[in-house]
Order: structure tokens, then C-alpha cells, then sequence
């Protein structure tokens, strides 16, 4: 679905996605990094926005390089960017069918079907004739989300999409999501990885530092994880839990108490790597 | 009837040309004629009108559309132009090339720099021409 080999993207003196190689198939493929680390970028690439100024990108079989392979690629695509802008006095069933105008679908019926049934997956049907202005930052962004929605495509790249969302819209959109054909996705929540992805990939200054599932990264501070009454100030990482104990990273003194570890454990360990 | 003009038709913003049109009107109705340079602003002031139309709040969404962007920006200015050069001929009644040369200019600046830039275009240019004492049309 999507192959990416070498893929660059400069702005100014900032190399912002740098030689990046990455091969995905369906499923949910997640996109972990700091701020900053080159996620938006690639995604806009991997959503025809922006082209690479160098190395190659096929997305499901074809170059988006070439303007009918990449006008047919849009066809198939859908794309959620981080700050998605509506227009405010349209309604969220407006906004559905002009997108689907856009998409180049002139059956009016088959819009409004369309239009009905996305609204439907994003739980927006009792307001889908309301103002988008009147709407809040969570259900703006699910229209933003049935936008991208359009025409079931083949390939949704997805920046941030749970930005906004509350804890029951989270589990709303990762059951959306697991049943799309292929999801490209950024986001900062570990959670939503660990929940929703087969394959994750870990970006730190615009390279990838890291593929495999979320169980191969969790697997990184396996061993390196500990709990103690008392901070550490040899440990790498510690911070206060819930439970009154501190948690560690990094290696743990003789007699540590070494625990499971969790997704956030190895991207802070994988974090820490990338810093020093 | 194609199924894009009446969205893009309310997806404009046309708050700027009716704010340029309102004034221009009230012009209208207070001078008996109008002096050249007031006819230079009045142009500068609807070509910015017409490239301030330009604005897309949903531009970053509609990014990977297969309607590309800059047909999307042409269907926009085929509702924009003509309501524009409406009100020129209602109001001013200046050169209409001069305006669509203006309005041109600017929206070539918008697609490389972005609308507000664009729109200022046109003002920028109608204001230098009236300080360095050249017509605005370059005649």
C-alpha cells in the first residue's frame, strides 16, 4: 500500500524527513515521535500534499509523482490533517457532500446515502443538519473525520485523528479504524498504539528509529524497568505512580524489583537513546 | 447545474466584496464624478476583494482531493469575477482591464504566498502609484 524508499523532505537548512524507507501492507500502522520529529511531514507525503525532494513513494501501486496516477490515488485516498479547517456555517452533512463533490461524485443520491453513512460511523447523525459553528472542538473533528471518510477509501492517512476526541470517541475511532483497509496514522497517545496498531514506526529527527509491532517496542525495556519506594538518581527515567511508588528506567540496581514493561516504557527508552 | 458551483458558492467568504461594494456604493451616491486616483484605490480595493474570496479555511482537508486546488481556485473566481466587475461597472465605472490586470496580479501573488499577501498586492500597488504620482494603470 504504501512503499517509501530514501524519502527526503528539506525545508530551508531543516531536514525534515530524512531518507526514510518504509514498507507497509493493510492494518493500522502507527506513527510515534516527539513534536517535531518529521510525522506531519511524511504523512503529507504519504497524502499527496507535498512531494519529496528526493527518493521514491509508491502509494497502493502508483507514483504520486505523476499527475493521473496521482489524481487516481486521491480518488482512493483519505486524508485527516492535524488542523483541519471546516467552513463554519456550513453543516456537517454539507461539508460530507461537498467533499464527496470534490472526490468526483456526481450521484446525488449515492451522496447523500454517502453523506448519511459516514455522519452515522462518527456519531454525528443528530447533528449533521446543525452549524459547524455550533458544534464543539470533538465534534469538529469528527466531521473532519467523516470527511476523510468519503468513498470507503483504500488508504486513510490520518494525522493525530483522537485530538479533541473524549475517552468514549477514542473507542469509537479505534473500532472505525480497525475495520478501514489501510490507516496511516500519527499520534502522541501510546495508548491508541497499543490498542489499534499491527505495525509502529518511531521518527526522531525526521528518521525512523524504529519498526516493528507495539509488543517489539514494549520488548526494548524488558529488564530495564523497576519500582522502588524511593527515586532512583541513577535511573535514566523516573517518575511518581499512581500507587505512591516510583517507576525506573534504565538498568536497575541489584534486587530491583523489575517489572512487565509497557509501551511508554519503550518509547522513553528509545527516546532517551535518540537524545544522548 | 454542476453540483460544486452552489457549495463553492457558500464556501466563499464574501464578506471582503461586500464591504468594498457597500463603501464603493455609498462613493457612488455622494460624488457626482470621481477623480482618477479615487478610481486607482476603488480598483485596488476590489481587486484585494476579489483575491481575499480566495480564502479557503478548509484548504488543509480538501488537500488530497482529485479536484485539485487550483481548480477548486478557479471555480471560486468564475463566482467572484463577475459579481466583482458588477459592482465596478455599478460604482466606479473605471477601466475594467486595469481591474482584472489588479485582480490578476494578486492572485498570482496568493497561489505562491498566500492570500493576505495577495490581496495586498493590489493595495500596495494602487497606494505606490498615487505617491509616486503615476497612474495606476501604467497608461
Amino acid at each position: 500500500m504504501i512503499e517509501a524508499t530514501d524519502l527526503t523532505k528539506t525545508f530551508g537548512r531543516t531536514r525534515a524527513v530524512d531518507e526514510v524507507t518504509l514498507s507497509t501492507g493493510p492494518g493500522v500502522i502507527g506513527l510515534l515521535g516527539p513534536n517535531g520529529a518529521g510525522k506531519t511531514t511524511l504523512l503529507r507525503m504519504a497524502a499527496t500534499v507535498l512531494a519529496p525532494d528526493s527518493g521514491e513513494l509508491r502509494l497502493l501501486g502508483l507514483d504520486p509523482t505523476r499527475a493521473p496516477e496521482r489524481v487516481e490515488i486521491r480518488r482512493r485516498l483519505g486524508y485527516l490533517p492535524q488542523s483541519p479547517g471546516l467552513y463554519p456555517g456550513f453543516t456537517p452533512y454539507d461539508m460530507v457532500d461537498y467533499v464527496a463533490v470534490l472526490k468526483e461524485h456526481t450521484d446525488r443520491a449515492w451522496r447523500q446515502q454517502e453523506a448519511r453513512r459516514v455522519l452515522e460511523a462518527v456519531e454525528l447523525s443528530d447533528v449533521m443538519h446543525k452549524k459547524i459553528r455550533s458544534l464543539s472542538g470533538g465534534m469538529k473533528q469528527r466531521v473532519a473525520l467523516a470527511c476523510a471518510m468519503v468513498g470507503d477509501p483504500d488508504l486513510l492517512v490520518l494525522d493525530e485523528p483522537a485530538n479533541g476526541l473524549d475517552p468514549d470517541q477514542r473507542l469509537r475511532l479505534r473500532s472505525l479504524l480497525s475495520t478501514s483497509a489501510t490507516v496511516l496514522m500519527s499520534t502522541h497517545n501510546i495508548s491508541e498504539v497499543s490498542a489499534l496498531c499491527q505495525r509502529v514506526y518511531v521518527m526522531f529527527d525526521g528518521r525512523i528509529t524504529f519498526t516493528g509491532s507495539p509488543a517489539d517496542l514494549a520488548g526494548l525495556a524488558v529488564g530495564r524497568v523497576w519500582e522502588d519506594e524511593r527515586q532512583d538518581p541513577d535511573a535514566i527515567r523516573s517518575w511518581l505512580t499512581s500507587t505512591g511508588t516510583y517507576r525506573h528506567l534504565g538498568h536497575p540496581p541489584n534486587g530491583a524489583q523489575v517489572v512487565d514493561p509497557t509501551l511508554d516504557d519503550g518509547y522513553l527508552l528509545l527516546a532517551r537513546k535518540e537524545h544522548t | 447545474m454542476a453540483a460544486w458551483w452552489w457549495p463553492t458558492m457558500r464556501s466563499i467568504s464574501w464578506v471582503p466584496l461586500a464591504g468594498v461594494s457597500a463603501f464603493l456604493g455609498v462613493l457612488a451616491l455622494w460624488l457626482n464624478s470621481w477623480h482618477e486616483d479615487l478610481v486607482g484605490m476603488a480598483a485596488g480595493a476590489v481587486a484585494a476583494a476579489v483575491v481575499a474570496g480566495l480564502h479557503d479555511p478548509a484548504a488543509a482537508l480538501l488537500s488530497a482531493m482529485p479536484t485539485s486546488a487550483a481548480v477548486r481556485r478557479a471555480r471560486r473566481l468564475a463566482l467572484i469575477v463577475p459579481v466583482a466587475f458588477a459592482v465596478w461597472i455599478a460604482t466606479a465605472d473605471g477601466p475594467v482591464l486595469g481591474l482584472l490586470v489588479l485582480a490578476a496580479v494578486g492572485v498570482a501573488v496568493s497561489v505562491r504566498a498566500g492570500v493576505p499577501l495577495g490581496a495586498a498586492v493590489p493595495v500596495v500597488w494602487v497606494i505606490f502609484a498615487w505617491a509616486a504620482d503615476i497612474n495606476w494603470e501604467l497608461r
